[in-house]
């Protein structure tokens, strides 16, 4: 157990990751990465992030590919309003509804299964139609936030897909600037923006964003108090992602 | 409203359970209430006023004529049925209810029949007991005969369920109760838009229904209680209206229905509920009812032949009759994503989630279900339409596996 890591309710498995060997078999086949980088993600987490967000855009889809942005490929960073743009204007060239369910179930294929550890009840998405389950954790030495989600609905796991493929790997504060209103034309299914319990997009982004401040916070506390003992930390963590 | 389209198909409307669609004529009485005679009732002397209370009045006289009650005082209105069943709840449960009284539930109730009931036990010690589904998918009544004894004060049932479509025997269930000297809540909201429901045969002491399932606007609805009780009832809002006498330190309240209609009403909205039934007795409740008889029927059997689907509710038979409404789930499709699909690619307009019956949908082992309901502008093409819809949803799903 990497005790370096600050998270939320993890399955002692989830270290084990059995879905970045699956990104891991798909980076070698489809973008031809080298097996260099294959080492590269057992010897630091932070190469492993640099690696799994580039091809998480290979895998997800060709027109998202070409349209990347040449700045963040070049350099590596990570840009979520670029993301968001890409996702938008992915969204908005569907102009049939129907398309853009069937792009929302492409994605939901390629969402990382998760075991059913991850379907807790802390985990769970309040305020859906379906059941949604996010998990959230913060890599200590980059402050970056790494999310996993699923969902009993495809078309739910579709939207967990991109909001995954949009903010896994993202700073907290990206995280957090985020608004519903930039989601407005990804919608599907609810016409208009209203605040139903259909509205998935704005529920999943909401618990990943109180699940963020809390890590944060506790970020915060911990740097300001190093001798708190990790079951103060988890219990201040928990009451603030309620 | 019905011929409009939704995503380039044709809209097929079958989400009735939740509300309804209203006729021309309810929209013109609510117009004209509002362009003609707009005007506060029971208080001005001037003609407006006058003609605005004689048509509320005359809205709380055709919902007496609608259920049969033996005097338009018997009618309360309310905003809708939930806030019918929590006037119940804080004026005759929080006075008559005391720590160990019982309250007999079924597990199927909607959850507004089963909210203010758990407010009311948390305040006065009062139990709370629910009966459960027996083998065929309905409310157990043998459970229920048991459950019932001397420290049962109040029964709360559906006459007809919004998941379930099974209709209750409300005749016996009344007996039983006033054998043992409790009263019995009726929740009606899925049977008065769809039959004749007469509250004196019934013997209920109290039934609630909502305007908007029954062709009628939003905001309205209406408290049935017999005038004994209503009138040993205490106020439940406070305010204009249902007062007789204000002084400082206390006040002297109304007779009934008054007392329980606290501040402006919704006067275009009851008038508009009163126009709904005069649109269904003009057609008639009768004639309404064996024509939903026969969809539902025809409903059940066409969903039946779907792959994979699982029916919630009895079996339809000679002895067995359902509402012409179903609530499904096709193994291993999310009900969300059908409707979603139904909607997006077909136009048709379902239900998906717990229909606000969580309890209900718990002890069938399930987290959700899709729910079709018909109305009386419904037809069997529309039936066809949804089969049709729904096996290529199923295609589509099952193409993605």
């Amino acid at each position: 157990m990497n005790t370096s890591i600050i998270r939320t309710a993890y399955p002692p498995s989830h270290t084990s990751r059995p879905c970045s060997r699956l990104w891991m078999k798909r980076i070698d086949s489809s973008s031809g990465c080298t097996a260099l980088k294959f080492k590269r993600e057992n010897e630091s987490r932070k190469s492993l992030k640099c690696v799994r967000i580039r091809d998480f855009g290979a895998k997800y889809s060709s027109e998202l590919n070409g349209r990347r942005n040449p700045s963040s490929s070049a350099t590596g960073e990570f840009a979520v309003a670029d993301r968001l743009q890409l996702l938008v204007s992915e969204f908005k060239s569907l102009a049939e509804p129907m398309e853009r369910v069937k792009r929302l179930l492409d994605y939901a294929a390629r969402l990382p299964p998760c075991d059913e550890s991850a379907r807790s009840p802390e985990n769970r998405v309040a305020g859906c139609a379906t059941q949604v389950w996010v998990e959230a954790e913060m890599e200590e030495a980059s402050g970056r936030m790494r999310f996993r989600a699923d969902s009993d609905s495809e078309i739910s796991k579709g939207f967990c897909s991109c909001l995954i493929w949009l903010l896994d790997g993202a700073e907290a504060e990206e995280v957090l600037e985020l608004t519903a209103e930039d989601f407005e034309h990804v919608n599907i299914g609810l016409h208009g923006k209203g605040h139903s319990r259909a509205n998935t997009w704005h529920n999943v982004l909401i618990s990943m964003q109180r699940k963020t401040r809390a890590l944060l916070e506790e970020t915060k506390e911990r740097r300001r108090n190093p001798s708190l003992s990790e079951d103060c930390l988890l219990s201040l963590s928990a009451s603030l992602s309620l | 409203m019905i011929l409009q389209e939704v995503n380039g198909s044709k809209l097929v409307y079958l989400d009735n359970a939740a509300t309804s669609q209203k006729p021309t004529a309810v929209l013109r009485a609510i117009q004209t209430y509002y362009e003609a005679y707009n005007s506060n009732v029971h208080r001005g002397i001037h003609y407006l006023s006058a003609k605005a209370t004689e048509e509320y009045e005359l809205a709380r006289k055709k919902i007496a004529t609608f259920i049969n009650a033996s005097d338009s005082s018997e009618i309360v209105f309310t905003r809708n049925a939930t806030e019918a069943i929590n006037l119940v709840a804080y004026s005759w449960g929080l006075q008559n209810l005391k720590a160990d009284d019982e309250i007999v539930l079924t597990i199927a109730e909607h959850h507004s029949a089963i909210v203010p009931w758990q407010f009311v036990a948390q305040k006065t010690g009062a139990v709370l007991k629910f009966v459960s589904l027996n083998q065929d998918e309905v409310p157990d009544i043998d459970m229920l005969k048991k459950l019932l004894s001397t420290r049962t004060k109040l029964v709360v049932v559906h006459h007809v369920s919004n998941v379930l479509a099974s209709v209750l025997p409300v005749e016996d269930i009344v007996i039983w109760a006033h054998d043992v000297g409790a009263k019995v809540l009726v929740d009606a909201c899925q049977s008065v838009p769809h039959m004749a429901v007469d509250v004196q045969n019934l013997d209920a002491d109290f039934l609630v229904a909502s305007s908007h399932k029954m062709c009628g606007p939003t905001g309205v609805g209406f408290l049935y209680g017999k005038s004994d009780i209503l009138s040993s009832m205490p106020p439940f809002l406070g305010g204009g209206e249902m007062i007789s006498d204000v002084f400082l330190d206390h006040s002297t309240y109304a007779e009934p229905p008054s007392r329980f209609e606290a501040g402006t009403p919704a006067i275009g909205e009851a008038v508009g509920l009163g126009a709904a039934i005069d649109y269904l007795s003009a057609i008639s409740m009768q004639r309404i009812h064996d024509y939903e008889v026969d969809l539902a029927n025809y409903l059940y059997e066409s969903l039946r032949s779907v792959p994979n689907v699982r029916i919630y509710g009895p079996v339809p038979s000679e002895n067995v009759r359902r509402a012409a409404l179903c609530s499904f789930n096709i193994e291993s499709i999310h009900p969300t994503d059908i409707a979603t699909f139904l909607d997006q690619q077909h136009g048709v307009a379902i239900r998906s989630g717990h229909h606000c019956a969580q309890p209900l949908h718990r002890s069938l082992g399930i987290s959700a279900s899709a729910r079709v309901s018909l109305y009386l502008y419904n037809t069997k093409e529309d039936v066809d339409y949804f089969i049709h819809a729904l096996n290529d949803t199923v295609n589509f799903f099952n193409s993605f596996k």
